[in-house]
């Protein structure tokens, strides 16, 4: 148990050296930037799929109300920067809280419900007729808080609270109730489990992790549009890379953001065609011989993944 | 005795369609009380309104002599009762955390403390103790089941078939535990089909298309022909 615990505090750690001496090492801090916000996106993937069995496609709606809150904080109600980024996580809060009607479907049902529900939040923000708040379609410009090296410092603290609370969930009472609501909500009633409660915790829970990283994106970009904080692909990379190290672990989610978005940032930019044929057929290598994506290499083996 | 769970007047149902007609149910204090009936008589039903999976249409339930009826499932487990499902286990947890699940509201000395007696209860899981409940056999399982269920302390350990899937052998070392664990003080309502469970039944109901059909003591059932229309559709003395 102690060693389990001290694999944990130890990934948490690494995480933190790895992200905070990154960009001395590596020139491209843009890169290394996005990279945290998509392994934190993937650990809020990670607690509301691998824990709780909900497969969320429409996740970025919360990203993008995140980004949209910070950027109304900061233009309208003239805020400071952190201020912002901690009204862009309870305007995810609020959108969550909204949508929690979501959960009582399952499955596809809830994939979809949940996409569409991203779709419409995007159709609203980049409404013309909001212009005056949310720049409708033509977007929002932070450039008066624009801070990229305060803004790198907050995502990796969100990353590593992120993470943290992947590892909380580990090793704790709690994290099992979500496997067990997962698996079967009756049993897990049984044991005496609040299984609507803490379903909704965990959804508000994910959703204000991803509109906090949402507001700190907007203001490390500083210039953005709705289809940069709504885009779909933000969701499906999330999930990809969740599911390909191995969800309801907690390096599973870091391991598969760093090989994919790496490969992504080797070959996807300057050779996209390349990289869509080796993307396609790692994904379907995963379903068809690693369905529990690469950490159940170990787990089968009897191995402990933190 | 004392009166420890009573339901009267239950009326229970899926959507619009009623499976359960006016139920009166008892089980006392330290009492063994068998729900007999065959395939789609309404037991998993009427265990599953018992327990709060499912909304009652009308009546009353009692625990203590306390109506619990609009209790929460969780309050309902914190003041006692227990429940065995059919599966009953996570499959992806491992026997250790599902034990742990079991004792969700007690502290962690208590949860090691049990987990221990249960152990020595069910030993067959205790050598399975790292081994995910997916990898257990239909018997372990069902061992595990009832160990999970029985690590929250309960008065009262409601179980649907728990006989299910098992081989004659299991089914009597599964009646034999349930009989140490009675003359601990526990109070067991079992919803089963089969009959072997008479053996250790103080009571008896028999269910028949969402109706009591009998209730009584075992030599009461014997010279009743509940079981056999419930059953058969016949009755035993016309063969």
């Amino acid at each position: 148990m102690r060693k389990r615990m001290l694999a944990n505090v130890l990934i948490i750690l690494l995480l933190f050296l790895l992200f905070a001496v990154g960009p001395s090492i590596y020139q491209n801090q843009s890169l290394i930037f996005q990279m945290m916000v998509f392994m934190a996106l993937a650990q809020g993937v990670n607690i509301l799929y691998g824990f709780t069995g909900y497969l969320p496609f429409g996740y970025v709606g919360f990203f993008g109300i995140g980004a949209y809150g910070a950027a109304i904080a900061v233009n309208l109600l003239h805020v400071p920067a952190l201020v912002a980024v901690i009204l862009g996580g309870f305007s995810a809060l609020l959108a969550g809280l909204v949508l929690s009607p979501l959960l009582r479907l399952s499955g596809a049902y809830f994939s979809i419900g949940s996409l569409a529900a991203s779709e419409i939040l995007y159709n609203v923000v980049s409404n013309d007729s909001l212009q005056p708040i949310t720049g409708g379609p033509y977007g929002v410009n932070l450039a008066g808080i624009f801070d990229e090296q305060t803004s790198y410092v907050v995502m990796l603290l969100l990353l590593v609270l992120a993470t943290a609370f992947v590892t909380y969930l580990r090793s704790s009472r709690f994290g099992m109730s979500l496997i067990a609501i997962r698996e079967d909500p009756v049993s897990a009633e049984m044991a005496g489990i609040h299984v609507v409660r803490t379903r909704v915790f965990v959804w508000l829970a994910t959703a204000v992790l991803a509109g906090l990283v949402g507001a700190t994106y907007a203001w490390h970009i500083s210039v953005f549009y709705p289809n940069t904080v709504f885009d779909l692909s933000v969701s499906i990379f999330a999930i990809v890379f969740t599911l390909f190290g191995g969800g309801t672990t907690v390096l599973g989610p870091v391991v598969g953001t760093i090989l994919l978005y790496g490969l992504y940032n080797a070959i996807g930019i300057s050779s996209p065609q390349y990289f869509q044929l080796i993307y396609g057929v790692l994904i379907m290598a995963l379903v068809l011989f690693l369905p529990n994506g690469l950490m159940s290499l170990l787990t089968r083996r009897g191995i402990y993944v933190p | 005795m004392a009166k420890l769970f009573r339901a009267t007047q239950l009326d229970v149902g899926y959507g619009k369609m009623q499976i359960l007609w006016d139920i009166e149910l008892e089980v006392n204090q330290g009492e063994r009380v068998l729900v007999l009936g065959p395939n789609g008589a309404g037991k998993s039903t009427l265990l599953q309104s018992l327990v709060g999976l499912m909304q009652i249409w009308r009546g009353q339930i009692f625990y203590h002599e306390d109506p619990i009826q609009n209790l929460r499932i969780d309050h309902r487990i914190r003041k006692g009762i227990s429940f065995v499902s059919e599966l009953g286990v996570v499959p992806s947890l491992t026997v250790e955390d599902n034990l742990r699940l079991g004792g969700y509201y007690s502290s962690k000395r208590e949860v090691l403390q049990r987990m221990e007696e249960m152990y020595e209860e069910f030993p067959a899981i205790k050598e399975k103790r790292k081994a995910l409940a997916g990898s257990l056999s239909g018997g372990q399982r069902k061992m595990l089941s009832t160990a999970k269920a029985l690590m929250s302390h309960p008065q009262l350990l409601i179980m649907d078939e728990p006989s299910s899937g098992l081989a004659p052998l299991l089914v009597t070392e599964v009646i034999q535990i349930l009989s140490r664990f009675q003359k601990q003080g526990l109070s067991f309502l079992i919803a089963e089909q089969n009959v072997k469970f008479l053996d250790i039944a103080d009571k008896v109901y028999v269910l028949d298309a969402g109706h009591i059909a009998f209730s009584g003591t075992v030599e009461e059932l014997k010279m009743n022909d509940a079981l056999n229309r419930a059953y058969f559709g016949v009755s035993g003395h016309s063969s």
